[in-house]
């Protein structure tokens, strides 16, 4: 769906290509969130994918000496109760975050657009069925049901992702059955079923692409809910384990020293919150961008 | 478009007020806050060694109080307060303490006082003890109190699952017979010299079995006991309420009180985070906290308005098993080079801020039995610690972790969250000589299946005892696969020494052997000696009164008062 | 009206039934097994542990277990604690008032900021002040709850003392769990606000009240803003579910006793009896509050009775 495109920016490329690339930069000063959001996540991407090239300290090695510095020129974020440096700690602890909340939300939509097909292109007792289940499980707040679920499994990054991800499935499986129920009267759904085409062939063809843009954009606003769930969950103790540099760990460390080391705390809630804000502003780009009228 | 709509002032006026006062509140939870006025210095406070309560005998029966009730703050609410089947955790005994007598008690000097039992005799081998009774003793629901009762308690324990409180002695309980009224004759099935000591645990007061019988499960909440406290109500989630027991007229000697306690109310509360529960203290809210955290103890002990007392408390200090019977750890060489890689200065420093003091062994300074020749046995050197590493055959790789014929130098230290802080000051220093060291955090219930279940080769543990006979239930092998045991390993040699001074009569002897006992454990490097373990506990200046029993952990309000 | 009501409350037992089901199925997936969770509280043989299993029905098939579970339930028995056989049913009336106590606080907070700030946002539409406005929200909702409580507590109750750090007692322990809390909430709510606001701003109805020449106050106030309330209205009872859980969060930053400090713990002890009432009771309160908004939406707007 490209626009014409008035001013055509030459750079040797083929013309849909140019055309593809003035539009999301039409795009991105159009929506300046979308434009915050992504560079906000993109930096945070990179700095925890390569911490090495901001810090030389290592994030678990202790050095009693030099315990509990308050920030300063060596330590920008200062040092834990064992000498570790906190800047490097949050470097390094990026990634658990960032995985906490892409894993259960992959999870989440693989199941939901199962189900929000099924649901929604078949009807019958199958949607019946599945929408009156969904109903309940939506009824139990994310964080609870993510506990009874850790309760079971017990804790542990792992577990937090599956359980995180469970809870989001019924939010997946609504939306994505929304869409499909939009479309399923369609005239080329029709035309498709009379000339044969098989269901699955129609679904994904033509059904699925369809669902892809409200799917990122509750995607990345699910991303940020499930990096503040998984945050809390580690905060209070079911996440990973120390001495891993999980910023919901830190910050839970952060808590006895309260009186004694702000700066244990501060810096780990600043990176959740910085984090969580590149996921949201984008989020919220991309639905203006793809349709201000979107209901996620 | 409609043209926009003129903002009408007093909407406007409200609105940035709130926006304002919005993004303030925003702000204020993101701007970095200004150092606070009462920071701390960074490094280490140089704190004045542990201090230990003097034995706290009462000097005089107290006259009066300023205030009749006290609040005590503990670290979590227990699950139930019968004493007999109740688990019994710390804070669980702490409160049964109160509203249950022992037969005999015993204070931080050592000193045995009689309590339900006014005296008592033993047989030569130590195992029938006769005791004879307070008179006029009445349950709080104002049955009487008799021999039948501790018969009952005693065959009750015997028969039945019961906590760790009796627990303890249950497996040497033979019969229990009323003589008379007031005479109890009970029979063990093994010797135990020990006998009295254990009994004096606030964990073993005498409990009300007609009371559990009628209530069963309902029995947690609602003790029936003889104590100088009666139970009031417990407002689940907030507090325990005790009320005086205007009846007790029985009181032990120790608590040098003719009547019952000065004290009307005694509320326990809980706290499990440690720096609100300081923060209640210093806000007035409570009059005395338990399990002080170790940064803030220096800094509380400056305040004027309250009193910190630090107490060793005897038993194993806390350390780390090392398992014989998995790989790596069932090399000794392995075994002894950790024990040397182990720095306990580090770790007292850093994670204890210097309040705590070094181990060297299985038994807590604080017994006559222990051996001070264990602290010559090893000491902080890595290098040492590497040496034996290399000669038994592990070789250093690149990324730091030694290798043997294929095979990592892979350890799991076990934690039990909250409890065991050292273990990452360990890791550390294990991963420094070549260990690829992990942690495993547990918490609880999870902790001891771990620790049971033989799978790891580090767990870390503790365990608090008033007589070091009572070290057998964590070094002899019958206890395997049972908590807090950890070792694993089948030592005949080991068990038929800890058997045979459990109940050796003559104290020389048994010096002897228990001196032998510990140095056979750190021979054989069977454990990781960390800290002796104290616990700091501040009050009110001036609640006075109280006496602290003889493991120096728990409490004994029923001759407290305030000044 | 009654037949609205009838219908919406047929619709809600199966809910509550199937909410009932699937938390008993959650724990039946447990791989260890409840008693071996006791093993440190009570030193238990093999051959007492099996005792215990029989006597607590652990060997039953699944759907006998379940059926014993539905009639205790109606009974109003929701089985022990193991740790310590307190009736969860006991341990939880007697948490849950806090927990609701605290939700219904940050609630309050979100609206009395929200609000205006949405309504403000939505009447500056397109200016700096806008921009300012959804920026803050935007901050708002992704900022931790937890850590916002921490830097509370530093900043009021550890720096300046003004406010105690247990969140315990009384309204001053109530402020700052609320504002941690609320904040998220508050976010949400501006947006939505704004949203709806501007929506209805531009309304045809709306310009045909200007055009009658009715002052600007009573178009904002009176038809704008009625209308758009509407819609929060349904949005609070769905987002009831999260502030309940995110009040078991920052009850454990703030030491308050509740129905989260209760769960947390339970979590740790693995104690499934008790996580399982904790649930099931926070679920079917979502599904109670759901109920009620649904009712008041029908009586402020006639069209869903009739519809």
């Amino acid at each position: 769906m490209t626009k014409a495109v008035s001013q055509p920016i030459s750079l040797g490329m083929a013309p849909a290509a140019r055309r593809r690339i003035d539009g999301l930069l039409r795009a991105l000063r159009r929506h300046p969130s979308l434009a915050v959001g992504a560079a906000i996540l993109t930096a945070i991407i990179f700095v925890t994918l390569f911490p090495q090239l901001f810090t030389n300290f290592n994030p678990v090695l202790m050095s009693i000496r030099d315990r509990l510095q308050p920030p300063g020129p060596l330590h920008p974020f200062g040092t834990d109760q064992y000498g570790r440096d906190i800047l490097a700690r949050v470097l390094y602890g990026g990634r658990y975050s960032l995985v906490m909340g892409a894993v259960p939300i992959m999870l989440a939509a693989g199941a939901g657009i199962v189900l929000g097909l099924i649901a929604g292109y078949y009807g019958g007792w199958a949607d019946a069925l599945i929408m009156r289940v969904m109903d309940v499980w939506v009824a139990f707040p994310i964080i609870l049901l993510a506990l009874a679920i850790v309760t079971v499994l017990g804790p542990g990054l792992v577990n937090i992702m599956v359980a995180i991800g469970i809870a989001w499935v019924p939010y997946y499986t609504r939306m994505v059955r929304g869409v499909v129920l939009g479309m399923r009267n369609h005239s080329f759904v029709e035309a498709a079923r009379v000339i044969g085409m098989g269901d699955s062939r129609i679904l994904t063809r033509h059904i699925l692409p369809n669902t892809l843009a409200p799917l990122i954009v509750m995607s990345s606003m699910g991303v940020a809910g499930a990096i503040l769930t998984g945050a809390s969950l580690s905060f209070i103790g079911l996440g990973p384990q120390a001495p891993t540099p999980e910023w919901g760990v830190i910050l839970a460390d952060g808590r006895q020293f309260i009186r004694l080391a702000w700066w244990i705390g501060f810096f780990p809630g600043v990176a959740i919150a910085l984090t969580v804000l590149g996921a949201n502003l984008l989020g919220d780009g991309l639905r203006d961008w793809l349709d201000p009228r979107m209901r996620v | 478009m409609a043209p926009r709509p003129q903002p009408h002032r007093n909407l406007l006026l409200l609105a940035a007020l709130v926006s304002a006062l919005s993004l303030l509140v925003a702000a204020c939870g993101g701007a970095a806050p200004a150092q606070p006025s009462a920071a701390e210095p960074s490094a280490a406070p140089v704190a004045p060694p542990p201090t230990t309560v003097a034995a706290t005998s009462v000097a005089a029966a107290p006259e009066a109080t300023t205030k009749s009730r006290l609040v005590f703050s503990g670290n979590q609410e227990p699950a139930s307060i019968d004493i007999v089947t109740m688990s019994g955790n710390v804070n669980e005994r702490q409160v049964a303490g109160q509203i249950f007598e022992t037969l005999i008690y015993m204070d931080q000097s050592q000193t045995l006082y009689p309590g339900l039992a006014l005296t008592w005799e033993r047989s030569d081998d130590a195992t029938i003890w006769t005791f004879t009774l307070a008179q006029g003793v009445k349950w709080h629901d104002g049955t009487p109190f008799n021999a039948q009762s501790v018969v009952d308690y005693f065959n009750y324990v015997r028969d039945n699952t019961v906590g760790t409180g009796p627990g303890q002695i249950k497996p040497v309980l033979g019969s229990a017979e009323a003589v008379d009224d007031s005479t109890v004759k009970l029979t063990l099935t093994a010797p135990r010299p020990d006998f009295l000591i254990e009994l004096a645990d606030p964990g073993l007061g005498i409990g009300n079995i007609a009371n559990l019988q009628k209530l069963g499960a309902d029995a947690g909440f609602n003790p029936v006991g003889t104590g100088p406290f009666k139970f009031k109500e417990w407002v689940r989630g907030s507090e325990i309420a005790l009320v005086r027991n205007p009846d007790w007229a029985w009181a032990s000697p120790m608590f040098k009180l003719s009547g019952p306690s000065l004290i009307e109310e005694l509320v326990f509360r809980f706290t499990p985070e440690a720096q609100t529960r300081l923060a209640t203290l210093e806000a007035g809210e409570v009059d005395f906290v338990d399990m002080l955290p170790f940064p803030d103890v220096a800094r509380v002990r400056e305040d004027d308005r309250f009193a910190v007392t630090g107490f060793l408390l005897p038993g194993m200090p806390q350390m780390n098993y090392m398992n014989t019977t998995l790989a790596p750890t069932d090399d000794i060489n392995v075994r002894k080079a950790i024990i040397y890689a182990t720095d306990k200065q580090g770790i007292i420093e850093s994670v204890y801020f210097n309040m705590v003091e070094p181990a060297y062994g299985p038994l807590s300074r604080a017994f006559p039995e222990y051996d001070p020749a264990l602290e010559k046995l090893y000491s902080y050197d890595p290098e040492q610690a590497m040496k034996l590493l290399d000669e038994a055959g592990w070789a250093m790789g690149a990324d730091g972790v030694r290798t043997k014929g294929g095979t990592r130098l892979e350890v799991t230290i076990v934690e039990n969250k909250s409890w065991n802080d050292w273990v990452y000051v360990l890791q550390a220093n294990l991963q420094s000589v070549g260990f690829d060291a992990k942690v495993l955090t547990t918490q609880g219930p999870s902790n001891t299946e771990a620790v049971v279940s033989g799978k790891y080769q580090v767990p870390a543990m503790g365990d608090v005892f008033a007589a070091a006979s009572q070290m057998t239930r964590d070094w002899h092998s019958e206890g395997f696969g049972t908590f807090p045991s950890g070792h694993f390993l089948k030592s005949a040699e080991l068990d038929a020494m800890l058997k045979t001074a459990e109940t050796e009569l003559d104290p020389a002897k048994r010096k002897q052997m228990y001196s032998d006992i510990q140095i056979y454990i750190m021979d054989n490097a069977l454990m990781v000696p960390i800290f002796e373990l104290y616990f700091y506990a501040a009050h009110t200046n001036n609640l006075k009164g109280f006496i602290v029993d003889g493991t120096g952990f728990y409490k004994y309000f029923a001759s407290a008062y305030f000044e | 009206m009654a037949s609205y009501l009838l219908r919406r409350l047929a619709l809600t037992v199966p809910i509550i039934l199937g909410i009932v089901i699937m938390t008993f199925l959650i724990v039946q997936l447990i791989p260890g097994d409840a008693v071996s969770a006791m093993q440190g509280q009570l030193k238990m043989s093999a051959q007492q542990m099996e005792e215990m299993r029989q006597a607590l029905g652990l060997n039953d098939p699944l759907h006998v277990q379940l059926g014993r579970y539905l009639a205790q339930l109606a009974q109003g028995n929701l089985g022990r604690s193991l740790f310590g056989a307190q009736p969860v049913a006991l341990l939880i009336s007697s948490n849950i008032g806090a927990t609701i106590q605290l939700t219904l606080a940050a609630m309050l907070v979100a609206i009395i900021i929200g609000v205006p700030l949405g309504v403000f946002a939505a009447i500056k539409q397109g200016s700096a002040w806008d921009v300012i406005a959804t920026t803050t929200a935007m901050l708002g909702v992704s900022i931790p709850a937890f850590w916002l409580g921490l830097m509370l507590i530093q900043l009021f109750a550890v720096t300046l003392g003004w406010l105690p750090i247990t969140g315990d007692r009384g309204l001053r322990g109530l402020i700052m769990p609320a504002v941690a809390l609320g904040v998220a909430e508050a976010a949400i709510i501006t947006r939505l606000t704004r949203s709806s606001l501007v929506e209805i701003l531009g309304l045809d109805y709306v310009r045909t009240a200007r055009a009658k020449g009715l002052i600007e106050r009573a178009v904002v106030w009176q038809h704008a803003l009625r209308n758009a309330l509407l819609p929060l209205l349904t949005m609070i009872g769905m987002q009831f579910g999260t502030l309940f859980g995110g009040a078991v969060i920052i009850e454990n930053v703030f030491s308050r006793q509740g129905l989260g400090a209760l769960a947390t713990q339970a979590v740790i002890n693995r104690d499934f009896p008790v996580v399982q009432g904790c649930v099931m009771v926070a679920a079917v309160l979502y599904v109670l509050v759901n109920l009620l908004v649904d009712v008041l939406y029908a009586v402020a707007d006639p069209r869903i009775r009739y519809g």
